[in-house]
């Protein structure tokens, strides 16, 4: 087919509510055109990318998004984002900023009342620890190798034995067990153990 | 809040304690600094635009929980740290001693800072108007040479206000001790002790092998101590899944009963499984004050803050929302007052 079916005129909104003062207000409901409701969509998208992809903010649940078609606006419910539905894919962007903005304002006490409201809102719905570990530096720690082979054990300063991932273990490759060293580890969730750098060698403490 | 002096965030560090006090000046005053990997690492180190100067790092005793993350805070910050405080428990060459505390006695050994001994009578800090001072009443001398162990030494540090004690840190002394430290002057507000689980209350396999008579006076004991205390409110610095059985859900109650706002940094089984199972936090205070959540556990209060406005404390504007939420858990031992249910009103605090 060459061309495209003409489109059906859009019903009167303007002669439905006219009648409005008039008839009861579930006749209204029935009259007024489905077109001009506001419409509910979850957003089906569990991760938002921040700082290119080093940082991410995970969603545990799925943002609502409200589209108002008489102004052709969207509105992502509780985090207190608008704009045009003609933007729709830069929402990623804007709701990363938001997020980015409110998470300044708590870290200076600047949140205003409405900002609180919102921002309470949102760390219910995202990975906050997640977002907070993939941001942070790696911590200095000190320990001794206790084996390297077959898997890679580790005696922390604090007493804690704990067993290093293979990836991150390569980087104590060049020890021998019974060393003692000082370290930048980056951690993860539970403290596990992501990656080891700047690796410097310690006098053994005597026991 | 506008125009506090002091302004005290407890810290969600998992299974350990640790709190930091923004001074007027500017400065931190840091009592206890958390386990390894401790969330306030990460706030220290992010604090690139505007880093605040340590002016004091306490540690009530030198257990991991309390000071694990020293030698990270010290390889970052040690330009910045005034003075370490601590106390002298361990015998010098045990191992465990030296390897915690290798990086700070370097850092004093090139100079950065003074390593200062814990004792009844030391003053951390005061106003200049002496109106407001923080300083340790525990341990005295002898106090800290008898111990059997370094729990029973630990640090009592306090926050008193125009003659009003307002915030006690007893570590992880016995409640027992901690009452007969802090009977002359009783706090508002307790840390603790022992992360909900004092040392002297009865653990599951004592009161197996115990005699009951030696268990009714020690829980009559117990009573006593937590009816002397008395606070208005406690915080409970407590790690979801650790492996100590903290907190004792009895001393819970025994603080709640006595009309003790009762509030715990993380979720424990003792409350519910079903909201640890899925992850399920309570109240993220950490993000809401804007700190740093702890990298493991469930949180239920979170962190909390404190502000010190006229001679009296105050909580943040989040303590509403945490006891609205909590209220919908299973079983929250902080709320069993006399025969308060889920979903009856929510009972009354004397704050």
């Amino acid at each position: 087919m060459i061309f495209a079916p003409a489109l059906p005129p859009p019903p009167d909104a303007e002669a439905a509510e006219s009648y409005s003062p008039q008839l009861p207000s579930r006749l209204i409901a029935r009259i007024e055109p489905t077109w001009l409701r506001r419409q509910r969509y979850a957003y089906k998208r569990s991760v938002l990318p921040i700082e290119g992809g080093r940082v991410l903010l995970r969603l545990t649940e799925p943002p609502m998004i409200e589209v108002d078609p008489a102004s052709k606006e969207c509105e992502v419910i509780g985090w207190g984002i608008r704009m045009s539905r003609d933007f729709i894919h830069e929402l990623p962007k804007k709701m990363a900023r938001r997020f980015l903005d409110l998470f300044s304002k708590a870290d200076s006490s600047r949140l205003n009342e409405e900002e609180r409201q919102c921002w309470m809102g949102i760390l219910d719905q995202v990975d906050f620890p997640a977002f907070c570990i993939d941001r942070a530096a790696p911590h200095y720690l000190e320990g001794r190798l206790a084996r390297l082979d077959p898997v890679c054990l580790v005696d922390w300063h604090d007493g804690e034995r704990q067993q290093i991932g293979r990836e991150a273990a390569r980087s104590l490759g060049c020890l021998r067990p019974g060393d003692e060293f000082g370290a930048y580890v980056k951690l993860g969730k539970q403290n596990s153990v992501l990656s080891i750098e700047r690796i410097t060698l310690l006098a053994p403490v005597e026991e | 809040m506008t125009g506090a002096e002091l302004t005290i965030d407890l810290w969600d560090v998992g299974q350990g304690d640790c709190t930091v006090i923004r001074l007027p000046s500017g400065g931190l005053l840091i009592i206890d600094v958390g386990p390894k990997g401790s969330p306030v690492v990460d706030w220290l180190n992010e604090r690139g635009r505007s880093p605040a100067q340590i002016e004091a790092i306490v540690l009530t005793h030198n257990d991991a929980d309390h000071a694990g993350s020293l030698p990270a805070i010290i390889a970052e910050h040690k330009r910045r740290i005034g003075a370490i405080w601590m106390l002298l428990d361990r015998e010098i060459h045990d191992p465990r001693f030296q390897k915690i505390f290798r990086a700070a006695l370097e850092g004093e050994d090139q100079g950065f800072y003074k390593i200062r001994r814990v004792e009844d009578g030391q003053e951390l800090w005061a106003d200049p108007s002496d109106r407001t001072r923080i300083h340790v009443i525990h341990p005295r001398f002898s106090q800290n040479m008898l111990a059997a162990n370094p729990n029973e030494s630990s640090g009592v540090i306090v926050l008193d206000s125009e003659g009003r004690r307002l915030f006690a840190w007893p570590g992880d002394l016995e409640i027992r001790k901690a009452a007969s430290v802090l009977a002359a002057n009783k706090p508002w507000m307790l840390f603790g002790p022992h992360h909900g689980g004092p040392s002297d209350y009865p653990t599951k396999a004592l009161r197996k092998r115990a005699p009951r008579e030696t268990l009714r006076n020690r829980m009559a004991e117990i009573r006593n101590a937590a009816a002397s205390l008395n606070p208005a409110r406690a915080f409970i610095s407590v790690g979801t899944r650790n492996k100590h059985n903290h907190p004792r859900p009895g001393y819970l109650r025994l603080l709640a009963a006595t009309g003790s706002r009762v509030v715990c940094s993380e979720l424990t089984t003792c409350c519910e499984r079903e909201a640890i199972r899925h992850h399920r936090h309570v109240l993220q205070g950490s993000g809401l004050l804007g700190l740093r959540p702890a990298r493991s556990g469930v949180s239920c209060r979170g962190s909390m803050r404190l502000y010190l406005k006229d001679g009296a404390l105050f909580p943040d504007e989040f303590d509403q929302e945490h006891l609205r939420r909590v209220a919908t858990l299973l079983r929250p031992q902080c709320l069993r007052v006399g025969d308060w249910r889920r979903g009856k009103q929510l009972p009354i605090f004397r704050d």
